[in-house]
């Protein structure tokens, strides 16, 4: 299985031309405790780099970003109820939207694990 | 965070860094903003224990002399001639504008006040009553800490400690001795919870804290729990709800205004009576919400029409009703309780309701007299 990770902390795993979304450990401990997420209706067609989703945690609110172009074809309902779940298991559990793509070459541009893992040391 | 020689840290700062306290600059200190398990677990523990917020940041200024003392007593819109020994009131300071140079907690001693001051202020309130009231009447305390105890298990938690302070209520202290040390405790603290604070030397205080945090229920909780506890509980802070450009009728804590106002001239005595007498334009207004957002400081209020009506001065995730809760001023004939009002949150119309004072209801513990 693919995974891949976004600029923005994102990280999206790939099964077939489905990607699954959500946001990286990094991320989420940055933003402390999640308290609301605002989740994208399924049927909706986004853009690379188009707002899809709302975390509100305790300190700050932030914008998910739809990693590569597709159409939204299921969110992680349990989330409404249980956002801390996205703190407890950011990469499984924690999943946020998943998104069927357009190109499945979209995602050869974003980060592997290890690039991604030399972007928040160097980043910050 | 880069550190330099400007920047303070309290006499707590390694049992602060051993906890792992995620530290912020709340101006010229490194403060914790929360350890280990968080803004919310702490302020959840609050409510349901004991937990110990450090607050030595935060200035501790005496008063002494008759002459000087007496002379203070015309700087503030309360009356302290009716303060008991050892009782403490909150009150504040105000400008010729009637707007408030800072509000503080004042303690009366035999022969002195002490004033506890907001770290943001403590050095325009050193120099306002050094002014006012000549240096040599004046002492900022250097080698003092202060911890606030706050929950509902923390007069048990004491008792480990010291007795006697089961017997006092809200807003009164007294001295005590721990580990053989002095210290001055009252019943007092800015959560809404029953709890204590203590004024005990820098040099006493680790040790203390320490075994405090021996017992299973007691937790450390830093300045991110406190800001979300003291909003629940409806008080104010000053730099939001609080400034040199807010009276205290439009803060909503005209309470501290002694009742005898005829008689009192302290600085922005006429604006405040023109104000009481006539009525204000703008008033610090509560907020709940029941959809999935957080109102934040700065955010704009709205009505219907879309016409704004006020700025939310604070604002956060409320752990105990589960709710966006907020506090704004807002435009005295708009602020009517159960009104809804509109904001503008990342492009979507999202809607409140306007409720009352406090958000979570206030433990304080009083034989006497009622406390609002």
């Amino acid at each position: 299985m693919i995974i891949k990770f976004t600029k923005e902390h994102e990280w999206i795993k790939l099964i077939d031309n489905i990607g699954i979304v959500g946001i990286t450990s990094f991320a989420q401990a940055e933003l402390g405790e999640i308290v609301f997420v605002e989740l994208p209706d399924i049927g909706l067609r986004k853009k690379n780099g188009d707002e899809v989703a709302v975390i509100e945690s305790v300190k700050a609110a932030s914008e998910i970003y739809a990693p590569a172009a597709g159409e939204i074809v299921e969110v992680n309902e349990s989330l409404i109820d249980n956002p801390q779940l996205i703190n407890d298991d950011p990469i499984n559990t924690g999943w946020m939207f998943k998104i069927q793509l357009d190109s499945v070459n979209d995602l050869d541009s974003l980060l592997n694990e290890n690039e991604y893992e030399d972007f928040i040391k160097n980043d910050n | 965070m880069p550190l330099n020689n400007e920047i303070n840290t309290t006499a707590l700062f390694s049992i602060h860094d051993s906890n792992d306290a995620k530290f912020v600059k709340f101006y010229n200190y490194k403060m914790p903003l929360h350890y280990t398990h968080g803004i919310l677990h702490e302020h959840i523990h609050t409510r349901k224990s004991c937990s110990i917020f450090d607050v030595s940041h935060m200035g501790q200024i005496n008063i002494f002399g008759i002459h000087a003392i007496d002379n203070f007593k015309k700087l503030i819109p309360s009356d302290l001639d009716n303060l008991a020994i050892h009782n403490s009131l909150y009150t504040i300071l105000t400008n010729e504008s009637g707007g408030i140079i800072d509000d503080l907690i004042i303690t009366k001693f035999k022969d002195y006040l002490k004033l506890v001051v907001n770290a943001s202020n403590k050095l325009t309130v050193l120099k306002y009553l050094q002014n006012k009231l000549g240096n040599k009447n004046i002492n900022m305390l250097s080698d003092h800490s202060l911890i606030a105890i706050q929950g509902p298990l923390s007069q048990d938690i004491l008792s480990n400690f010291i007795s006697g302070h089961e017997s006092l209520d809200f807003m009164s202290g007294s001295n005590f001795d721990i580990n053989k040390k002095p210290t001055f405790i009252s019943r007092s603290g800015y959560t809404g919870e029953d709890g204590f604070e203590i004024d005990i030397l820098d040099e006493d205080v680790d040790l203390f804290v320490r075994q405090l945090l021996d017992f299973n229920d007691v937790q450390l909780a830093g300045l991110g729990a406190r800001d979300s506890l003291r909003i629940e509980a409806g008080l104010c802070l000053y730099g939001n709800e609080l400034s040199e450009f807010t009276t205290p009728l439009e803060a909503r804590i005209s309470w501290v205004i002694n009742k005898k106002i005829e008689h009192n001239d302290f600085p922005g005595n006429l604006m405040i009576k023109k104000q009481l007498k006539d009525g204000i334009e703008k008033i610090r207004t509560a907020i709940i919400c029941n959809e999935n957002f957080i109102i934040r400081k700065d955010a704009l209020v709205y009505d219907e029409q879309e016409n704004q009506i006020g700025i939310v001065s604070s604002g956060c995730y409320s752990p105990i009703l589960k709710k966006s809760i907020a506090m704004a001023f807002i435009d005295k004939k708009e602020s009517i309780v159960n009104r809804n009002v509109f904001f503008n949150i990342r492009g979507k119309i999202r809607s409140g309701l306007i409720t009352t004072f406090p958000f979570v209801s206030h433990k304080y513990i009083n034989s006497k007299r009622k406390v609002s």
